[in-house]
């Protein structure tokens, strides 16, 4: 049962249209029904449907849509490939199917968190529907804010939702779904981090020998972040030039803004081993660093159990800014998520330790340098190596979707139009289009099409790595961060801090655990409707060194030897 | 009704009940009717609210016109200097301390009166010249996809090229348009709005270094100003 909020109308206060409106374009009124639909069926080519059961799901979004004929709704989503075919071509596919108007806006990731944090804090009617990543479910299940997706498709929005949506068929879906076992969020597109290595390079035979002769072992898929470090090394240091053109070992990005949150909090202080072991997150401390006893937050210091400022996240962020000083271009301390993406492509990187697959658009466009003449790339993702103080049984990377996301107070029926929309843009009518397009796999039927088989060589692994039982292994923020949108920029800002070097690694997360304790310590003061943090009272660190979870001791040695192995091995044994 | 401000030469002080605190310099572009001064006086929806924020979190405060570009860079390079509004993003997060939203706006692509140019989504303006107030955020959000932007430093120099043809499309928050669009005058000559394309936060960007306490309290009072009703009211009197 959802809980009635008031939404404020924004439409007697925020500068609407006013002016004298352009007639509306009325091009699905300029086709007949059958004209349009089978126009779109041409544009979503392939889908996993027949052409007669395309058919028949394009024509329920009609019918569906008819008594919103007319509506304007607004929806957000962050800036990705896939986002821009939506927001460029699936909207307008939408507007000739049904006479619904989707402004479809996309902006910066962190832009989309404040204006859902906003909608939510002020109960302004902002956008009528987010994509909004899956890391923010602790926040969404505590606040009880978003309208609960398995109740309203079972009531108020029964007559709106498809019934060939098959919400089993989303391979998110467990991102998406509370500790209540209710879906609060739709997958509408979905990618991991992983490993991303030139493998063209790492063939060569004089490669191979020369790094043999300096590290004793073979220059191979790292399994570790000490063989990591030494290939980084190998290749800005000792190989320099490839083909006339300087080569690095390492690319990261460094830039102080909300972009470079993501980067640590997107699993990379687990990748390190902080934490306990288990998935989707670790029990009773997670990739955050935040204890959780129960369904209640109980710490991120390491006073309170938890290990945000601990030996593994320590280490984690000393290597970030070691690696990044040391291998990487110049120029990556400047950049940003999305001007670092790309720079793979252009040529002069070796390996990258945290790469997007979100880039691999990108990445495999004809002409690139690192493409080869057929299409196929000279690149291949593997699974990512692990620090020293990670653990077999811990989750081994980032993976999100960025789900449709609706705030209770909406409008009713423009909520009902906004769900038509979110469900057409992952609608098996659709989805296996999209996916070809931005290769952000949501649907597990699209992942076993023959298309995706076809296109497997030409993702240098993204379709095996999908089609694996290991993507398990790489999980997203999950309900333990009671609140993601005010606990988010502690990561930029204070890790921020460390990367200028204005304070050493120690006292940035000191800072940043006693920061995010103090936010919970607020939350719990205030209350949440579910789940609210409890913090534990500080105990010295040798309390929780003895319970046998995280957080763990500083190691004697965080350099072990370093290891790497084939391709296909990393394949058959990590995945 | 709006509230004007009687200043003395271009700065109000209010001193509230704060008189030894130390006052903000609260810096806006001229940009009508958002905020505008004219005869010592200063006006506009944005002007109402931010100086009803600051005289409740009796905060000290003094309003000053100056050009955008500088605004942004005084509240970045000097402690209790502030800038409004702004559209909140990204790319200028991490330069400032905000409070937001002061107001919402949307922002459309607006057309000539005689024109059949028809928009389904924003891509649809993509091979178009695009007019925009320069360093605006519309401009800056449409150079990123990519998008012709030819950049004027007056919205009246946007309406007359677009009624010139000079440009296809004129790209601004639909207050702005509105108010620009009735000062042409003729209804004949109003350009009229073809696409809606993005909603931003307007916001109040201040000094990174700004006191904790005092963006706190400027957040928790413009919170409650919404949750009243009074922001509603009064930016619906300012139009």
């Amino acid at each position: 049962m959802q809980r009635k909020t008031t939404h404020k109308p924004i439409t007697s206060w925020i500068a609407v249209a006013c002016i004298l409106l352009a007639s509306p374009p009325c091009a699905h009124s300029q086709a007949s029904p059958a004209e349009v639909i089978a126009k779109l069926q041409k544009e979503f080519s392939p889908s996993t449907l027949s052409d007669e059961s395309q058919k028949k799901e394009l024509e329920w979004f009609r019918e569906a849509a008819k008594p919103f004929r007319g509506k304007k709704i607004f929806v957000v989503s962050e800036t990705l490939d896939t986002h821009k075919y939506e927001s460029d071509v699936i909207a307008k596919a939408f507007r000739e199917l049904t006479g619904i108007q989707v402004v479809h806006e996309v902006t910066g990731e962190d832009d989309v968190v404040k204006k859902i944090e906003t909608q939510v804090r002020t109960g302004l009617h902002l956008y009528d529907a987010y994509v909004n990543d899956s890391d923010l479910i602790g926040w969404h299940y505590r606040t009880r804010k978003i309208v609960n997706l398995s109740d309203y498709m079972a009531g108020e929005g029964k007559v709106v939702t498809l019934p060939t949506l098959d919400v089993d068929d989303f391979i998110g879906k467990s991102f998406t779904t509370g500790p209540d076992g209710k879906l609060y969020q739709l997958p509408d597109q979905q990618f991991a981090n992983l490993y991303w290595y030139r493998k063209d390079w790492f063939d060569r035979a004089d490669l191979q020998k020369r790094f043999k002769e300096i590290y004793g072992y073979k220059l191979d898929v790292p399994v570790n972040w000490s063989a990591y470090e030494d290939i980084a090394e190998f290749f800005t240091v000792h190989v320099k030039e490839l083909d006339g053109k300087k080569v690095y070992g390492h690319m990261d990005y460094g830039r102080k803004d909300p972009s470079l949150g993501w980067r640590f909090s997107d699993a990379w202080l687990s990748m390190a081993g902080t934490g306990d072991k288990g998935l989707p997150t670790g029990k009773p401390v997670d990739d955050w660093g935040i204890r959780v006893e129960g369904c209640h937050p109980v710490g991120a210091s390491v006073a309170r159990g938890g290990d945000m400022n601990g030996a593994a996240a320590v280490y984690s962020v000393n290597k970030f800014i070691e690696w990044l000083d040391k291998y990487a271009p110049p120029e990556a301390k400047q950049m940003d998520f999305g001007t670092a993406g790309s720079v793979p492509a252009q040529g002069q990187i070796a390996q990258q330790i945290f790469w997007y697959l979100a880039f691999t658009a990108s990445m495999n466009q004809p002409g690139l340098p690192v493409t080869n003449a057929d299409g196929t790339p000279k690149w291949r993702v593997a699974p990512s190596p692990h620090g020293a103080y990670w653990q077999k049984g811990m989750k081994l990377g980032y993976q999100d979707a960025g789900s449709w996301t609706l705030v209770k107070g909406t409008p009713p029926d423009n909520m009902k139009a906004a769900w038509l929309y979110a469900q057409f843009a992952v609608s098996k009518s659709v989805s296996l289009k999209k996916t070809l397009v931005g290769f952000n796999p949501i649907r597990a039927s699209d992942l076993a099409s023959k298309a995706m088989t076809d296109a497997a060589p030409a993702l240098g692994g993204l379709v095996e790595f999908y089609r694996s039982s290991a993507r398990k292994l790489w999980t997203p923020t999950f309900t333990n961060v009671p609140d993601y949108p005010n606990m988010a920029p502690l990561w930029w800002t204070n890790i921020g801090a460390a990367i200028r070097g204005e304070v050493p690694v120690q006292t940035a997360m000191d800072n940043m655990a006693q920061q995010a304790d103090d936010i919970m310590a607020a939350l719990e003061k205030k209350g949440m409707a579910k789940c609210a943090p409890k913090l534990n009272k500080k105990q010295p660190p040798s309390y929780w060194y003895s319970k046998g979870s995280a957080p763990f001791p500083k190691l004697n040695k965080e350099k072990p030897q370093g290891e790497t192995w084939s391709y296909e091995d990393s394949l058959k044994h990590s995945w | 009704m709006k509230t004007v401000l009687s200043i003395l030469g271009s700065a109000l002080l209010c001193v509230a009940n704060h008189a030894a605190a130390r006052p903000y310099t609260l810096e806006f572009p001229e940009s009508q009717p958002i905020a505008w001064s004219e005869n010592g006086k200063f006006s506009g929806m944005a002007i109402d609210v931010v100086s009803r924020l600051f005289e409740k979190a009796k905060i000290p405060y003094t309003l000053q016109s100056v050009p955008l570009a500088r605004g942004m860079a005084d509240a970045r390079n000097r402690e209790y200097f502030c800038v409004f509004p702004v559209q909140r993003a990204q790319s200028n997060e991490a330069e400032y301390q905000w409070v937001s939203p002061i107001f919402i706006t949307t922002s459309g692509l607006f057309v000539p009166p005689n024109s059949t140019a028809q928009f389904l989504v924003l891509s649809d303006a993509k091979k178009l010249r695009i007019g925009a107030l320069r360093g605006s955020g519309d401009a800056q959000y449409l150079k990123s996809f990519g998008f012709t932007v030819e950049e004027v430093n007056t919205q009246e120099q946007n309406v007359e090229k677009l009624l010139r043809s000079h440009i296809d499309v004129w790209a601004t928050d639909v207050l702005s348009a509105h108010h620009f669009a009735q000062k042409t005058g003729t209804r004949d000559r109003m350009p009229k709005e073809a696409l809606t394309f993005r909603r931003s936060l307007g916001s109040l960007a201040c000094h990174v270094k700004t006191p904790a306490a005092d963006v706190s309290k400027l957040q928790s009072t413009l919170d409650a100003m919404i949750k009243d009703g009074s922001l509603e009211k009064m930016t619906a009197q300012a139009r």
